[in-house]
């Protein structure tokens, strides 16, 4: 007995087998997102404090330090304060989701900032030094991944993000990025940002301790930020108001 | 041989540009202290090219003599803070040496020294000697009700301030209303503290609103009437995109009189327009150059009839001692001022490696009377390629005709050298 199958019942069957391939995918896909978000946290988990320190190597082999004390809360709330060099001392950036603001104790008012501009000189943006996390920012699609890492293509969720579209290198086993590319809306590549040095900094923080960033716009320039005393600490949300900026450096312990 | 090292010198190339970096980050030296002292020392040589023509030259130079001069001084600026638990004390403490052809000066000023308590995380007081910033303009803060004149060619100086006593109450929400501040404060003055302010003794009551509301910053100010005439304020602030920002003041104010000269060279007083106000925004192009541009209106400003009666009375000055005497009573009673007429205009821009020029940045500031159509150009470069060290040079263009703004200012330019060492 020959079995033939009619018209309707072979769409019946296509629509079945489509189903179970769309509903088994999750088992075997990587979600991006959720990649991500567990990237975020473990780069910065939760509400923490860090001291950085940046260097900026001129194209002429000099180079210049900042230091910088660093808190943060929730998804969105940054707030940083320059130890180093004294010209800069007692300067303060606070980020609010989008907004930034710079309090310079001799203007002694803040003033807001753009994420694009650089309080530090060199390759690193606002951007790079009040990072929120990328999951806030970003929404992420596997490129592709093999035994090593996963390649993520991050596209910002709004125009007002600073850069377009970042494409991630993931770290399989650290699930912390080992290379981001930075692109604008226009396709140009803008840096490109190379994190090394896996630390662990105790209570259960294991992440790069540097990073380092070029850029094809700024030739010859390469900067530098080295982390450390990463640590676990709550803070009142009241400490990211412009009323606390001048009083950032009082958080240390 | 030679070979040999070359090769090895090309392999540990590498390896030394490296070694340049600390890369043991010492975080303990950062840890915070019980005190901490900054601040700069500063040497600045101005060279003064005169406009004989020019009306202020008749009031300043009566003998009409001097074609030039040269300014030098030395500043020194001294900040500290000392902390026991929630309390912090806090100064700044400036000290400057002066000498031109008027003669030599030197002069203390403390600034600011205050006693900040935190009272938990939402609620502060302070009392003391304390300089004030509000608004969100540049060269101009219109709601700015309890500062002293800030300079538009150089916005970023510090300023003395004025014995207050004010508390601050924040409070960060979730949703659109982000942040809220509240600054009560009070501003006496009598005829040993604050004199200077205002002649009428007074409290003072005066405060501030901050709301971080959708992204956008709003500021409320207000000043009860007292010393000076009550006013009520409203600054505003928003990025509309990550490299533009938007920004804008309005200030109203009670009955302000202002002084003028009449037709007859007669010091009088007249009621000024009720308000001020000022937009601004600040724009980062592509390839890192910062624009920032201006416009103000001075309600209190005077009309071109009334400066040229002051110009008139200025160019008299050389011939009559009483004539320059009443001259400089109304140059003290506010043409003197930095900015005294009605609509301005404000563009600066800031360009930092100019053909990529280490350390170098280029910029310029235009400040331009929109009344007479007057200005003052300054074009500016400045280097900080050593550690803690800026050198800024400075060349002060006056441009405009007769019975005009900066047409009738005593200089033709001013040229002006500054180092700043910060420790």
């Amino acid at each position: 007995m020959t079995m033939t199958m009619t018209r309707p019942m072979r769409t019946g069957f296509a629509a079945i087998l489509l189903l179970a391939i769309l509903g088994c995918a999750p088992l075997w896909a990587v979600d991006a997102d959720a990649l991500l978000a567990e990237v975020d946290q473990r780069m910065q988990p939760g509400a923490l404090e860090m001291y950085r320190k940046i260097i900026n190597v001129e194209p002429d082999g000099r180079s210049r330090e900042f230091v910088l004390y660093t808190v943060r809360s929730g998804a969105d709330s940054m707030a940083a304060v320059f130890l180093d060099p004294a010209s800069e001392r007692g300067r303060s950036t606070l980020r609010l989701g989008e907004n930034m603001w710079l309090y310079i104790p001799d203007v002694g008012r803040p003033i807001r900032i753009t994420s694009l501009q650089s309080v530090v000189g060199g390759v690193f943006s606002n951007t790079d030094i009040l990072r929120l996390d990328f999951s806030v920012e970003y929404s992420a699609t596997l490129l592709e991944e093999d035994e090593e890492q996963y390649v993520l293509d991050l596209q910002a969720r709004g125009p007002e993000v600073a850069y377009d579209r970042l494409k991630m290198w993931v770290d399989q086993q650290t699930r912390t990025p080992a290379k981001i590319e930075a692109y604008a809306a226009t396709g140009l590549l803008i840096k490109t940002l190379e994190y090394s040095r896996i630390t662990d900094f105790g209570d259960g923080i294991v992440r790069p301790a540097m990073l380092e960033t070029t850029s094809p716009l700024q030739r010859g320039y390469r900067s530098v930020m080295l982390f450390s005393g990463i640590a676990r600490r709550d803070f009142p949300d009241e400490v990211f108001s412009l009323g606390y900026l001048p009083r950032i450096g009082d958080l240390r312990r | 041989m030679k070979h040999g090292r070359f090769g090895l010198l090309l392999f540990l190339l590498p390896a030394l540009g490296f070694a340049e970096f600390e890369f043991d980050f010492d975080v303990g030296r950062y840890e915070r202290k019980p005190y901490e002292v900054s601040g700069y020392l500063q040497g600045t040589v101005e060279r003064f090219l005169l406009d004989r023509e020019s009306a202020l030259y008749a009031l300043n130079f009566p003998d009409g003599q001097r074609r030039d001069f040269q300014r030098y001084r030395a500043t020194g600026n001294l900040s500290g803070l000392y902390r026991w638990d929630d309390t912090t004390l806090n100064g700044r403490l400036q000290a400057e040496w002066r000498d031109d052809v008027f003669g030599s000066s030197e002069d203390v000023t403390v600034q600011e020294l205050y006693l900040n308590h935190r009272f938990g995380d939402r609620l502060s007081a302070e009392a003391g000697k304390r300089t004030l910033r509000w608004g969100t303009g540049y060269a101009w803060n219109p709601v700015a009700f309890l500062e002293r004149p800030k300079d538009p060619t150089d916005p970023d100086l510090t300023r003395e301030g004025f014995v207050l006593a004010q508390g601050e109450y924040v409070r960060s929400f979730d949703g659109p209303l982000r942040t809220l501040m509240v600054n009560p404060l009070v501003l006496p003055v009598n005829d040993d503290l604050n004199e200077d302010f205002g002649a009428k003794s007074a409290l003072n009551p005066a405060g501030r609103v901050y709301l971080l509301y959708r992204d956008t910053d709003i500021h409320l100010t207000a000043r009860a009437s007292g010393s000076r005439p009550g006013a009520l304020g409203i600054a505003l602030s928003r990025n509309l995109a990550p490299h533009f920002e938007v920004h804008a003041e309005l200030a109203g104010f009670g009955r302000r009189e202002v002084t003028v000269v009449d037709g007859n060279g007669t010091l009088d007083s007249r009621d000024a327009q009720s308000t001020d106000f000022l937009l601004g925004l600040r724009y980062l192009t592509q390839g890192e150059t910062t624009w920032i541009a201006e416009y103000y209106r001075n309600g209190a400003g005077y009309t071109r009839q009334e400066i040229r009666n002051f110009f008139d009375l200025a160019r008299e000055s050389g011939d009559d001692p009483a004539v320059q005497r009443k001259a400089a009573q109304a140059r003290a009673s506010g043409y003197g001022a930095p900015q005294v007429m009605r609509d301005y205009l404000y563009l600066r821009l800031r360009h930092s490696e100019p053909w990529d020029l280490l350390y170098w940045a280029v910029g310029g500031t235009a400040i331009v009377n929109l009344n007479d159509g007057s200005a003052s150009l300054i074009p500016e470069l400045s280097y900080t390629g050593i550690a803690n060290l800026e050198v800024r040079a400075r060349l002060a263009a006056l441009t405009g005709g007769r019975n005009t703004e900066f047409g009738e200012r005593q200089n033709d330019w001013r040229l002006e050298l500054r180092a700043r060492y910060s420790f």
